[in-house]
């Protein structure tokens, strides 16, 4: 109990106690009266007391309650206006504007500023803490998502590579198979080959025989040559002599001529037998050489005989050490064929092996692909998580944005700081149009910046050409466009100073983004305009 | 070899003999003898026709070859086959001329001089059976075998 509630209680029953006191002290001086004076003195005594007891009434309770009531109004008064205050302050509370909830507390009883106040920053640092909570939410959702990505990227090129390695392995199985096949073909033709080069080389070792035998004839023959090329040597010997005492003879018969001649008439039968036998001499050599010129053909057949038998022989020697290689390359290439035969059996018998292994491969790896295709369809199902908790994160930010906080970070406080830097700017286009260029070159996530008047008609805008690129307004904004069916538009035209917008698609950017609106009010506090601002999420998210 | 076995004719014999390119005629009286190639011993200075000395019959005799006689500004001759020593009727000197052939006896009976300019023992030229040869003085020959 307060204590000046205690003494207007007190007072209360101090009135009343005066009063029963006065009656009180009335009857017993009545009662105790005898006489006449007794009771005119108890009549004038109980007066006086009456009197003084009214007096102090008077002084003790009414006056105290006039005060008392009028202390009253004064409180109902003060009431009222922090009632007002409070109610401005929980609006604001209630519209998320935590800076301008501050403001009206200052006509609240200290106490209850504090309070406002308290929960006022209290609400700001939740949002604040919000914010940057979201923001990593944001972010790691966006590292999940993009590792998730990554993750489902390669075990989507893991799973065509295993896709492709099954196929190179079921070929290889196939081709496996083609092999073993060839090869037990390969291992029949090689045996057939082989009989084949039994019997090749049998006829070449007869061959070689014949070869043989045809060498050793040669070599008879040219025996025989030299034998007649001996016996023809012989008989030049023997016309070397007939021609030498053919020679002998006609210089005999010369010799004869002459010695007849210088014996004139006595010389002359002399001289006719002298004659006759050089004429002899004569033709033994003609005949001589005759026989010689035979000779030299039948020599010249001979050497012809001795340089063919050498060709012959030659050739025959030719004819047998090719036989003899190409034996040689026979039994190599049996040999060749034996190990192809065997070559080919083990080709098969391995390539049988190997193609059970590639099935055994095969199903192993089907088994891989179907694991990494549900770690995929996991990766994707974290990815899809990832782009919800991403969503989620920037719904928060969405949410905590529609406060307003004393803050870079809260877009609806920069906005509301814009439009009051628009308060006195909006005589001038060109001041406008700097304040917008000045929004953008800060904020590199707004795409654009815009002032729409009073009655939601576009007056001018700034586009950030970084986040829109060389992308052309168009027909999406235009000077003199109307806005007024906007929401934020609207919002702000029901009386709010602030709007922020749900999500939607830009049509500058084709990326999704949110619009901030902030009423322009000029020095009167009437609204002027609205001031917009469209920030690109991506590039937000980013920053 | 035929046409030179004319012994019996009409004029003087003589020797038919080649040498190159060249028949000459040698009488008979001047020769003495015919005899296969000798091996003559070539004398140190001695001019290129005179081929060298050798020995006939035990006889040393100088071997002049008759092709270079017959043609000194012609290049040297082979190797000749046969020899004919020529002598001086008094027997005194004796004379080798390497010749290619010899073809025998024959008698030679019109004959005509010598051309202007022929060496001194060239003495004349004749023909049998139609090809011409030439008539050597062996006297002459034997006492200046260069011609000169």
């Amino acid at each position: 109990m307060q204590p000046d509630r205690r003494t207007s209680v007190v007072r209360q029953w101090l009135g009343m106690a005066i009063l029963a006191v006065v009656v009180l002290a009335g009857g017993i001086m009545l009662e105790i009266t005898s006489d006449r004076d007794s009771e005119e003195w108890a009549t004038r005594a109980w007066l006086v007391i009456a009197a003084v007891a009214l007096a102090t009434h008077l002084g003790l309770v009414s006056l105290a309650r006039v005060r008392l009531e009028r202390a009253y109004r004064d409180l109902e008064g003060r009431f009222a206006v922090q009632s007002e205050a409070l109610q401005r302050s929980l609006g604001e509370l209630r519209h998320g504007d935590l800076v301008e909830s501050i403001v009206p507390a200052d006509d609240l009883p200290p106490a209850m500023a504090e309070a406002v106040e308290a929960a006022a920053r209290a609400m700001a640092a939740l949002v604040q803490q919000i914010q940057s909570s979201s923001v990593e939410v944001a972010t790691s959702a966006g590292s999940v998502h993009e590792t998730s990505n990554e993750l489902v990227e390669g075990a989507s090129q893991q799973a065509a590579a295993v896709v492709e390695i099954t196929a190179s392995t079921e070929e290889l199985a196939r081709t496996a198979g083609q092999i073993a096949t060839s090869a037990a073909g390969q291992a029949t033709f090689a045996a057939q080959a082989q009989e084949t080069g039994n019997a090749g080389a049998r006829a070449l070792e007869e061959a070689v025989s014949s070869a043989g035998e045809l060498r050793q004839g040669i070599e008879r023959i040219a025996d025989r040559a030299d034998v007649l090329g001996q016996r023809s040597r012989e008989i030049y010997r023997v016309l070397d002599l007939i021609t030498e005492i053919a020679q002998e003879t006609h210089i005999l018969a010369l010799n004869a001529a002459i010695e007849a001649a210088a014996a004139g008439r006595h010389g002359d039968r002399f001289g006719v037998v002298a004659e006759e036998v050089r004429r002899l001499a004569e033709r033994s050599r003609e005949s001589v050489e005759s026989v010689r010129t035979l000779l030299d053909g039948f020599s010249g057949a001979i050497r012809s005989v001795v340089v063919a038998t050498e060709e012959g022989a030659k050739a025959a020697d030719h004819v047998l050490g090719r036989s003899r290689s190409a034996q040689g390359a026979i039994e190599q290439l049996r040999g060749a064929l034996a190990d192809t035969a065997r070559a080919a059996v083990e080709i098969s018998q391995a390539t049988d092996e190997q193609r059970t292994a590639s099935n055994q491969v095969v199903t192993t790896l089907r088994d891989i692909s179907e694991l990494i295709q549900r770690t995929a369809e996991g990766f994707r199902r974290v990815t899809a998580s990832a782009e919800r908790l991403s969503d989620l994160a920037l719904s928060i930010q969405l949410l905590t944005q529609s406060f307003r906080i004393d803050s870079v970070h809260s877009l609806k406080h920069q906005t509301v700081g814009w439009s009051d830097g628009l308060r006195d700017a909006t005589a001038s286009f060109e001041v406008v149009e700097r304040v917008l260029a000045d929004i953008i070159r800060d904020c590199p996530y707004i795409e654009i910046a815009y002032l729409v008047d009073r009655a939601g008609t576009m007056v001018a805008f700034e586009v950030n050409r970084e986040v829109v690129g060389e992308r052309r307004a168009g027909r999406a904004v235009a000077v003199g466009q109307a806005f007024a069916d906007r929401p934020w538009f609207q919002a702000v035209s029901r009386g709010l100073r602030t709007a922020v917008t749900p999500l939607y698609v830009s049509l500058l950017t084709d990326d999704r983004c949110f619009t901030i609106a902030a009423a322009v009010h000029d020095r009167t506090g009437s609204t002027i305009g609205v001031l917009g601002v469209d920030v690109n999420v991506r590039s937000w998210t980013s920053i | 070899m035929g046409e030179a076995n004319r012994t019996g004719g009409d004029g003087e014999p003589f020797l038919v003999v080649r040498s190159g390119g060249q028949r000459c005629a040698i009488p008979v009286a001047a020769a003495r003898l015919v005899t296969r190639k000798v091996t003559p011993t070539r004398l140190p200075g001695s001019a290129p026709r005179l081929l060298g000395l050798a020995q006939v019959g035990g006889e040393p005799v100088a071997v002049v070859d008759l092709h270079a006689l017959l043609d000194p500004i012609g290049a040297p001759g082979a190797a000749r086959d046969l020899t004919v020593v020529v002598r001086r009727a008094d027997g005194s000197v004796s004379l080798g001329l390497a010749v290619d052939e010899a073809f025998g006896v024959a008698a030679i009976g019109d004959r005509r001089a010598p051309d202007p300019g022929d060496p001194p023992w060239l003495v004349g030229r004749a023909a049998i059976d139609g090809r011409e040869l030439v008539i050597l003085d062996a006297e002459r020959l034997i006492a200046d075998p260069g011609g000169s």
